[in-house]
Parts: structure tokens; sequence; C-alpha cells
């Protein structure tokens, strides 16, 4: 077991409820006080158990279960990440994200926080609306806020019996409930970038025909036929619908052409019937969309930039990173996504080397979200979301 | 990259978006719907932070719906950049992304963004010099950079965006391409504002036929009733006359049994004169003497009659309260009018359930135009008599029904006949006049017009 306590954060693994409220309890609370938990897949037993410890003691609680969750080069899938920020708002569980126009009458008027607040989102991945969540979220609040989130769970990496009926947010007010999200109001100093450095390839491509998530034609024919076509194309190696599944289309995701920013990176994964692609994220009727591609070094590069741009927006030290890596850039990066971790931090000091870089906490994410500088917030995929924290 | 592949790259791109874009217009007749789609996929794919429509407040200008609309657009632009046209009204925030919950700032014709807009046809500058500073402070924006940028669309109205991730402002060339997109959007923006009148105009005729078929009801009741009532009268005289005759006859006393039955017979024969003279105020017999009236002093009179006091001391928690304007004359009998205010009072005590408050107002008030509501009313000069409560309200669905013979939702009529509203109609039908009901769950109220005589000056 290892215990290190930096600023404000705190890296327990293996995860011990125990410890955690032991670290929470060594200084005095404070009413404000918001700890954040990212939770690793092993540990999901555990949720029950904490939220109680906590109720118990009247703190104040979000959290999500990841695939891993990290800190530096300590990546785990039984771990915790504890954070204490300072809340401004009660967070608030969001129950019901599988059907569109939930009710958000729980959270603040949009009048009503201060400026400088952020929001942190945790959205159980498989909320098929979770999309329409965010829009209304943003309805409510606009650019007045910055966000910073991610996709819980692990739809991504295990099969759906694996984790049937098991909630991956919650509050300790509103429940650990599944197909939900968590927020959480927060006025830490917060600042927010997100890189993805996949570079265009093929295309442009027509999405002639698309629903949500399932991206069913391309340039007017089955989406699965033409995307094959440049995946065998560009690798020399035969694609097959079982290798969607196991995560073969990571080296040539989908990007949707985005102005004065990144394209919006959608990655196929899975085969459906009549020749459609399901992609993580969702994909807009007749957009138009490339094929990228990108090498370890631009995915180094992006979480550089990322990590160098949050920083700069924020108007006072950097003292941790929270960031949000897809689960599929560690998928492709492998033992080097230590290297993309490692990045994020390392343009934080421009000129005195002396200083130890911020250490950098987060979660394997199913999708990611970032707006701080004025832009529309959307889930996004195969991407890094970075949140500079000052204290 | 070279410098011409990067060129050609930024040329595609513009095409592709300008693609995207342009299927994503005009998806739906329903304007909400229409600027929804528009704006999230201008919101996604070009980033932006706030966009809006405003549109010309036609209200203000009245002449502006006479205009005939065009909906192919090709009327309403030019394609040579200017636009608003020559509207001197105001504009009036319709639709946003994100969806603003504060309301927005109506920006009036003289405005010197609008001035400026009239003459450019767009105009774009960093948020902090923007020309339409109201909107940038209510538009929810993160602090810091971004540029406004405003597009005129013609007589139609105004489309305004805030795109944080640039802080200069965009060129004219930057511009062009959008004018071509959004003179598609002003085209469906005015499809769908015809579609709306449309569907207006239809609900409205529907509305119109059923009116007009309840009022053939009505007639076709009155004069049911009126035919009814004059036999019936016929027929009820003798029982009404006889047992006066038969008492003295048989010079009966007081407490003979034959006695009690002649004063059942008597005490029934004259709740059926009751019956059939209501019948016959609701058959719209006319007939009846009229002469010049004014409301205030029917008003005025009614309160000093014995029914009203009657009637108020059997609800004593029930407060009445009269606002008087004085009004010309109209032509009516006065009685006539106590008896219909008679009607329209108890029917408010009977909504109450014991206590409350009822206004009785009259006043002046002449109609420009045609007034649809539960009838239509044509423009002219009315003398109103308005008689309200602060009950339940009348159920939607027993609205169109409240003055047929016989209907109650809860006790019948005043003259305990069922026929207390339906009596009020006829009467007011009577004096060529007009019924209105407005009612929610704070109340109900009957608003009777009543044609303003001609002659009268005064």
């Amino acid at each position: 077991m290892s215990r290190e306590t930096l600023a404000d954060s705190f890296f327990n693994a293996p995860m011990n409820i125990a410890v955690i409220i032991e670290w929470i309890e060594a200084e005095t609370l404070d009413p404000e006080d918001l700890f954040f938990f990212l939770i690793g897949s092993k540990c999901q037993g555990q949720v029950v158990e904490l939220r109680e410890a906590l109720n118990e003691r009247n703190i104040n609680g979000i959290g999500g279960v990841f695939y891993k969750v990290f800190k530096d080069n300590e990546i785990h899938d039984d771990a915790c990440v504890v954070m204490r920020l300072a809340g401004c708002a009660p967070p608030v569980l969001v129950e019901g994200l599988c059907e569109t126009a939930v009710s958000l009458e729980q959270l603040p008027a949009s009048a009503d926080l201060l400026p400088g607040t952020s929001l942190l989102l945790l959205i159980d991945s498989r909320s098929t609306e979770s999309q329409d969540f965010i829009s209304r979220v943003y309805d409510r609040y606009g650019n007045r806020v910055s966000y910073l989130g991610g996709g819980a769970g692990l739809t991504a990496t295990y099969e759906p019996a694996d984790y049937e009926n098991q909630a991956w947010v919650f509050t300790t007010a509103g429940g650990a409930i599944e197909k939900s999200a968590a927020v959480a109001f927060i006025k830490t100093p917060l600042a927010v970038a997100a890189r993805h450095g996949w570079k265009r390839k093929h295309g442009p491509l027509v999405a002639t025909r698309a629903e949500g998530n399932h991206l069913l034609e391309l340039n007017w024919r089955p989406a699965f036929d033409v995307y094959k076509e440049l995946y065998e194309e560009e690798y020399g190696e035969e694609l097959t619908t079982q290798g969607i599944r196991d995560f073969q289309a990571i080296k040539l995701p989908l990007g949707m052409q985005k102005s004065n920013a990144e394209d919006l990176v959608r990655l196929p994964s899975e085969h459906l019937p009549g020749g459609g692609l399901l992609c993580l994220g969702g994909v807009h009727d007749n957009s138009v969309l490339y094929t990228l591609t990108g090498g370890a070094e631009d995915l180094f590069e992006a979480a550089a930039e990322a990590g160098q741009a949050s920083g700069d927006a924020l108007e006072v030290p950097v003292s941790e990173y929270l960031v949000f890596d897809c689960v599929t850039r560690y998928l492709f990066l492998q033992k080097a996504f230590k290297q993309e971790i490692k990045a994020v931090s390392s343009g934080s000091l421009s000129n005195s080397s002396d200083q130890p870089l911020p250490p950098v906490y987060g979660a394997l994410a199913e999708g990611e979200l970032a707006s701080g500088a004025g832009g529309y917030v959307e889930m996004m995929a195969k991407t890094i979301a970075v949140g500079a924290l000052g204290t | 990259m070279t410098g011409s592949n990067k060129q050609l790259g930024d040329v595609l791109d513009n095409i592709s978006m300008l693609y995207e874009l342009t299927l994503n217009v005009g998806s739906s007749l329903d304007l909400e719907e229409n600027c929804r789609i528009f704006f999230d996929a201008m919101m996604s794919r070009c980033n932006f932070g706030f966009v809006a429509l405003y549109l010309t407040n036609k209200e203000a200008e009245p002449n502006d719906d006479k205009k005939e609309r065009n909906l192919t657009g090709s009327g309403t632009s030019s394609g040579t950049g200017s636009g608003t046209g020559s509207y001197t009204g105001s504009y009036t925030g319709s639709y946003t992304s994100p969806q603003s919950l504060e309301p927005l700032p109506i920006l009036s014709a003289s405005h010197p963004g609008i001035q400026q807009l009239k003459a450019e046809g767009a105009i774009s500058h960093p948020i902090e010099e923007s020309i339409f500073p109201e909107l940038v402070e209510i538009a929810p924006l993160a602090p810091g950079r971004g540029i406004l940028v405003a597009f005129a669309l013609d007589d139609l109205g105004i489309l305004f965006w805030i795109n944080q991730t640039r802080d200069t402002a965009m060129a004219n060339w930057e511009l062009n391409p959008f004018r071509s997109l959004l003179r598609k959007f002003q085209s469906s923006i005015a499809a769908c504002l015809d579609h709306e009148h449309l569907a207006k105009e239809t609900a409205r005729r529907i509305k119109l036929q059923q009116r007009v078929a309840q009022m053939e009801k009505m007639e076709s009741l009155g004069v049911l009733a009126g035919g009814v009532a004059h036999d019936l009268n016929n027929i009820l005289t003798p029982l009404a006359l006889l047992p006066h005759a038969i008492r003295w006859d048989l010079k009966l006393s007081e407490d003979s049994p034959v006695n009690n039955d002649l004063n059942a017979i008597e005490t029934a024969a004259l709740q059926a004169a009751e019956m059939i003279s209501d019948l016959l105020a609701m058959a719209r017999s006319g007939g009846g003497r009229t002469e010049p009236v004014r409301l205030e002093d029917a008003v005025t009179a009614f309160q000093k009659s014995a029914a009203f006091r009657h009637a108020s001391e059997k609800c004593p928690a029930i407060k009445t309260e009269t606002h008087l304007t004085k009004t010309g004359k109209i032509q009516a009998g006065n009685s006539a009018i106590g008896r219909l205010l008679l009607n329209l009072v108890t029917n408010a005590f009977e909504a109450m359930d014991g206590k409350g408050q009822v206004r009785i107002c009259t006043r002046e008030v002449t109609l420009d135009e045609e007034q649809n509501g539960y009838e239509i009313i044509p423009p002219g000069q009315y003398c109103l008599l308005e008689v309200g409560d602060n009950g339940p309200g009348i159920p939607e669905k027993s609205i169109s029904h409240v003055f047929e013979p016989f209907f109650s939702s809860k006790e019948i009529g005043s003259s305990g006949s069922g026929l207390g509203l339906a009596v009020v109609y006829g009467l007011v039908k009577d004096f060529a006049g007009y019924v209105d009901i407005s009612t929610g769950s704070s109340g109900t109220c009957f608003h009777l017009y009543f044609p303003k005589q001609k002659q009268d000056n005064t």
C-alpha cells in the first residue's frame, strides 16, 4: 500500500476506505469541502461502503468508477484518487440518462453560481442520451462555467454481463445509480484544455445517414464497407467485424470537421447489422468526416499541448492536473502510455527545472469532456482532457 | 504541406462546412425545431459560444402584416449584402443557443448597430468593442476574448453569433461564405413563420365554424323554447287563475284540505309561469319595451333591488364590489338588465362555495378590429358590462356549453329552472350584444358587449 499526499490530492493503491477516511479527517473539515473520487474498476464493489462511510461523517463527495486510475506513472485498476476541492453548491446526481429531456431542476440556476465556477461531470458511459444531457446542462450555464469530466464505466473493456446493474457514478447525497450523471460545482481554480493529436488521412467522407452513435452510411454506402476499404488500404490487413469489437480500429479513428479546433474524434467500435458502425460518441447526420492516423509521438505532443494550454489559462500556479484520458489511447499506446501522462506536466515549468512537476491524477475514461475557452461542449473520444488545478 | 495544398485544404474545409450546415437548414417547419437543429450544427461545427435569432416585431408595425411574405425568399433578399430593408420597428429575441433563461433585450430599429447593419448587411467586431453590448452582456460567455457577428436577414430579422475561439473580427471574405447559407436559413424561417400563420389561421377558422354551429344551435333551441313556452303559457293560464275562482265559489276556509290543494296548484302554476318567462327570455322573443339605458345606472338600481339583497344575504361571506365607469347609452330594457345581472351574480355566488369576491364593472370599449373570443365580435363602440368572480373557473370542456339551457356543472341557475345563463345569452342577443368569457384558476369573468347608441354623444 502506498500513501502519498500532495497538495489536496491523495492516491491510494490498493484502495482502502479506512486509509482514505483517515486522510480526509487528517485535516479539519470545512463545510465547503468536496471530495472527488476516481475509483479503479476492481474496487467497484467498495463504492457502497465508501458512500456509507462518507455519509456517516457528513462528508460531501462525488465519484466514478473507471477502467484504471493513475497518478503520474502509477496506473492501477485497484486504486483510488481522492481530491479535496472547494465546492460552491451541493453535488447533484441526475438519473435516467437513457431518456431525453431529463429534469435539471435540482441543479442551481446559472445566476446563483459564482464567477469562476467549474463543473465536474461524471457520466455513466451506458447512458444513451448523454449528449442530450450535456447539451441541456450547456443550455443552462453556457460558457459562464468551465466543464471537465468523462464517461465512467467499463463498456469498452468488459463484456456487458460483467457489469450488469452496476453503478459507476455516485454522489454521497444522491446515491449510486446506473445510467446517471454526477455533477459537482467547484470554485477551486480550474482551467481546461483537450487535444488528441490525430491527423487527417482520408476524406472528406460524408455521413449521409447517421442516428446518434450509429453511423449507418458513408458517402451513400454502408459505413462498414467504406471504412473497411480505407482501413485495409492503410494497414494492409483485413478488418473483420470481430476485429472492430477487438479495437482493431483504434489506429484509424474518424474525425468530424470542426473549425478553429481539432476534428472531433469518433471511434468505430462495433459492426451493426445492415452494414453500419457503432461509434464511441455521436455522429451528426450529414457531417463531414475524415479518417485519422497518428503515432505515439503525435499523441504525446497533444498531451503536452493540453497540459501547457490548461496551465497557461490558469491564473494561479498549477498545483496538480486532473486528467480524463481515453481508454483507447491507453490500449493504443500500451506501455508508452506513461509517457503521455508525463507529457502533460512536462510543459508546465518553462524555465526553472529545479521545481518538481505538478502531479498528474486521472482516469481512463470512455468519452471526455473539456470546455473552458468558450467553445461548444460535446463528448469527445480518443482525446486527452486536462484540467489544471490551482490552490 | 505546401502553401497551395494548405489553401486547397482550407477551401475544402469551407465547402465541407457549408455543405453540412446547408443540409441542416430547414429541417422542420416548426420555428423552434428548425432553429435548434441549425444552431446546434453551427455551435458544434463552428465552435460558436452563442447564437441568437431576432425577428422583426410585426405587432409594432401592423402595416407589415399586410405585406405578402415571399416564401422563396427571392423577393426579400437582394444578395448584395445590404439588409433589414426599410423596417422601422423593433426586433425581438426569438431563439438562442444556449437557450437563454433571461429575457433578451428588445432592439430598436434606431439602434446604431442596426443602422450599421442596414448599410453593410453583416458586421463583425471583437466583443469588447461590440456595438451590441446588451447582447454580449446577456450571453452566457466565458470571460475574455471573442467576436460578435451580426447578419441582417432583410425584413425578417437578424442573426447574431459570438465566437470565443478567436479575437479578431471576421473579414468580408470570411463572412461571404455565410451569406448564401443564411439566405437559405432566412427562407426557411419565412416558411416556418408562414406555416405558423397558416396553422393559426386554420385553428381560427375551425373555432369560428364551431362558434357558428353553436350559435345556430342556440338559435334553434330558442325557436323551440319560444314555441313551447307560448303554447304552455296558454295551457297554464286556467291553472293559475282558477284556484282563486274555486276558493271564491266554494267559500273555502283557510285551513280546509281543498284550499291546501288549491294553494299547491297555484304555487306550481306560478313556478311554471316563471320558467316560461325564462324560456321566453332565452328564446330572444324580443317585443319587450326597450329604451336608452346606461349600464352604470342599471347596476346601481340592481344593487338596491330586493332580489340582490336576498341573494347577498344567503351568502354573507361573498363580497360584491363595483367599478362603474360612466358609459354611453345602450338600447335595452332596464328590468331585463337587472334580470341579467341577477342571473350572473347568482351564478358567480354558486361558483364560489360560500366565500369570495364578485366584481361588477362597466366601461366603454372601442374595438378597432374583429375580436375572436367566445363569439366573434365585430369592430365598433361598445358599452361593456363585466361580472367576475374569483372562483375555481370553468373547465375547458364546459365553456362551449355554459349558455345552453339546463347545462350546469354545479347547482342549476338562478330561477331554479336551469336556464340562468341561457337567459343571459338570450337577453344579450335581444339587445344585439355579444358575450365573451375569460376563465382560469383565478376565476371567471363574463363580458357582455352592448352596442353603444350612435346618437348618444354624452
